[in-house]
């Protein structure tokens, strides 16, 4: 008990000095502004398409970017052909019943999700250890609960960035898009950050696993950025990894029904916490 | 419970081929200010990072509290360490730091505030408690870092130079802060500046390469000289041979004060083999107040000439304070001195174990008011065991002649 507190204290010691600090602060504001930039685009060139698909069809123009996806997407032989290009039917049958605009937004939080993660976590470890900031972490809380409330701290960093970009990119849709449509796009886009968060968690234990075997930030960085090309190209080359890696699991997160999402979401946190103890393991037998 | 907050043995830490720790031997008692004296790169540090758990020793034992090694679990609150040369975090500011802190101690909520609060006041920067760190000056980072050791009171504290980078009125308040806890918790300070130590520290030990070649209380090891002198002195001689040479300080002024005082001293020797009596017997006129001394090396010596009794060394051993004890009063009585001083330790480099280390030595000061013994782990080799139980025995018996007193022996 007395350790579970001892991590939350750290965890919050963390999570009010990472959103202090001015390189997270100028991330977010990036990640923010990404997320805002790309939802405007992503609208603006919905828009074209559908003014193309209303002049070349000669359908009814309905004035309002969406109407004609929504439409488009509800049309069989649409789907079948988007079906084609998603290789998992399951995953394809899910997110055809979504609203174009708030998958746009899931996957510019999934793809950015780990960049996000590499840059602003994984130099905490290796910056404390560098500068002597862990030297008064560690002799009051144990080497794992200083990890343990390094993520909790990050995680929570993580979920703050991706609310915070949820509801920025909902006002740009609230703004883009009809009352009624952008209404009904906030909880499923508070959702997707949700579903995002909990990717990052395997990204945010493979980024600070990493950040504890060295001193210095920038290789921690470095080795957080080679990981993300590893995870993405490896897989291709020998499919059995994909079981190790966090993209590999991220497709249930895209399903509707609990099961599947509880699995991945359970297969995402294991693999962050073991990525995690890993690192902990080898720098336990460290000098700090 | 030990009487000492911190005890190493023979600790070794290495960076590659290179023994930074090479045996550091050191028992700091309860209640001490003890002052790390030493060259640059003598090992001051790397004890204090290896004592507080951030180095990794490649042997040796730490008994911190009583409690065994630091292990945050148990020492959290307990203990608090000033690295060297280690930022806190720029973006916090003092009080928010020092308020998480004081949560990972183990205090409510309430008493984390109070003590923030309390120690910020101390280190004259309760103005600044909600600045952030990074628009503090290099000084006032300094009594920032200072000051997160005292949050909470915690039984024993590190600090590696301390007052570094203190402007003069700054440094005499944190000089007067640091006295005002002598007594109530155990601090080591590791400093370059002796002037300080003296000032500060009721206990010095001098470090050379990696091991402790001296440590006595404050005023038995400079006996009104300076600090800077004596550690000159210590560093000008060096090796073994010179740390051999008979403290003549010492037995000066012990010589000058029996005499002073009309008293007559004799010795029980063990391990110093009659360094005691020889370094005593080298200052001109010891003759009226030395009386003679009983080089008890042998159990059978110490049993049939000082009146030792079988079952204390079958019991306890001849190394232990009974036995210092039944030695300081046998001398006294044998020779009828007015004080009596006995010791019987482990100079090694063999004969040592866990609980009996290389090192231990067992004082035993007899007087006409009873016996009182003292217990002292001496790091070094041989030689230098021998020479520091010499000198604190001379110590010892300065201070029960009514020469200044010296904390340890609490006479």
């Amino acid at each position: 008990m007395r350790s579970l507190m001892r991590i939350v204290q750290t965890a919050l010691c963390e999570w009010e000095n990472a959103l202090r600090s001015r390189r997270a602060l100028v991330l977010l504001l990036l990640y923010l502004a990404s997320a805002v930039l790309c939802m405007n685009g992503t609208i603006s060139a919905l828009g074209k398409m559908e003014q193309e698909l209303v002049r070349v069809l000669k359908l009814p123009d309905s004035g309002q970017t969406g109407v004609v996806s929504e439409t488009l997407w509800k049309s069989k032989s649409f789907r079948s052909m988007v079906a084609a290009s998603v290789d998992d039917r399951l995953v394809f049958e899910d997110i055809s019943k979504r609203h174009p605009v708030e998958l746009l937004y899931a996957w510019f939080a999934f793809l950015c999700a780990p960049i996000l993660v590499v840059l602003v976590s994984g130099t905490r470890v290796a910056d404390d250890l560098r500068t002597g900031v862990a030297r008064y972490m560690l002799v009051r809380v144990t080497r794992l609960e200083w990890t343990l409330g390094k993520y909790a701290g990050q995680a929570l960093m993580i979920a703050s960035a991706l609310a915070v970009s949820a509801v920025g990119a909902w006002c740009v849709a609230f703004w883009r898009l009809p009352a009624e449509t952008a209404t009904r796009l906030f909880p499923a886009m508070l959702g997707w950050g949700a579903s995002a968060l909990f990717y990052s968690l395997a990204w945010l234990g493979l980024a600070l696993g990493l950040s504890h075997l060295t001193r210095s930030g920038m290789r921690a960085t470095a080795f957080g950025i080679l990981a993300i090309g590893a995870c993405s190209v490896l897989p291709h080359f020998f499919p059995s990894i994909e079981l190790f890696v966090p993209s590999g699991a991220r497709m249930g997160l895209w399903r509707t029904s609990f099961t599947p999402q509880a699995v991945a979401v359970f297969h995402l946190v294991t693999l962050g916490l073991v990525y995690l103890m890993a690192g902990a393991a080898v720098f336990a037998r460290r000098d700090a | 419970m030990t009487g000492f907050a911190l005890e190493t043995r023979n600790l070794v830490k290495r960076y590659g081929r290179r023994r930074v720790l090479d045996g550091f031997t050191l028992a700091v008692p309860r209640g001490a200010v003890l002052g790390l004296v030493g060259a640059n790169g003598a090992g001051k540090t790397t004890w204090m990072m290896t004592v507080a758990g951030l180095l990794r020793p490649a042997s040796g034992t730490i008994d911190m509290l009583g409690c065994g090694p630091f292990d945050a679990a148990v020492h959290a609150g307990r203990f608090a360490l000033l690295p060297q040369d280690s930022e806190l975090p720029l973006e916090a500011t003092p009080m928010g730091l020092f308020y998480r802190f004081g949560r990972l101690q183990g205090l409510s909520s309430e008493t984390a505030r109070r003590s923030a609060c309390d120690v910020l006041k101390a280190v004259n920067l309760a103005d600044r408690a909600k600045s952030s760190i990074r628009s503090l000056s290099h000084g006032m980072r300094t009594r920032v870092r200072v000051a997160q050791c005292f949050l909470g009171n915690p039984e024993l504290v590190l600090l590696d130079e301390p007052l570094n980078g203190l402007d003069p009125l700054e440094a005499d308040r944190l000089r007067r802060f640091l006295r005002a806890r002598a007594g109530k918790q155990t601090i080591v300070i590791s400093s370059h500046n002796l002037h300080d130590v003296e000032q500060l520290c009721t206990h010095v030990a001098f470090v050379e390469n990696g091991r402790v070649v001296r440590m006595d209380t404050l005023n038995a090891l400079t006996h009104g000289r300076s600090l800077e002198s004596v550690f000159l002195e210590q560093a000008g001689v060096g090796g073994s041979a010179g740390r051999l040479a008979p403290p003549c300080d010492s037995a000066e002024r012990l010589v000058a004060k029996l005499k002073e005082r009309g008293l007559t001293c004799a010795t029980a020797e063990s391990c110093t083999g009659g360094g005691v009596g020889s370094a005593i017997t080298a200052v001109p006129g010891s003759s009226a107040v030395f009386l003679g001394g009983v080089i008890s090396y042998a159990n059978e010596v110490k049993r049939d000439v000082l009146g030792v009794p079988q079952d204390v060394l079958d019991t306890h051993g001849a190394v232990s304070s009974e036995c210092a004890e039944r030695m300081a009063a046998g001398v006294r009585n044998l020779l009828k001195a007015d004080l009596a001083v006995s010791l019987t330790g482990i100079a090694g480099p063999d004969g040592g174990s866990a609980e009996k280390p290389v090192g231990l030595v067992w004082f035993g000061l007899a007087t006409k008011d009873g016996v009182h013994t003292e217990k002292m782990i001496f790091g070094g080799d041989r030689a230098s065991v021998r020479a520091q139980a010499v000198t604190h025995a001379l110590g010892l018996l300065h201070s029960a002649a009514g020469g200044s007193p010296t904390p340890s022996s609490k006479l």
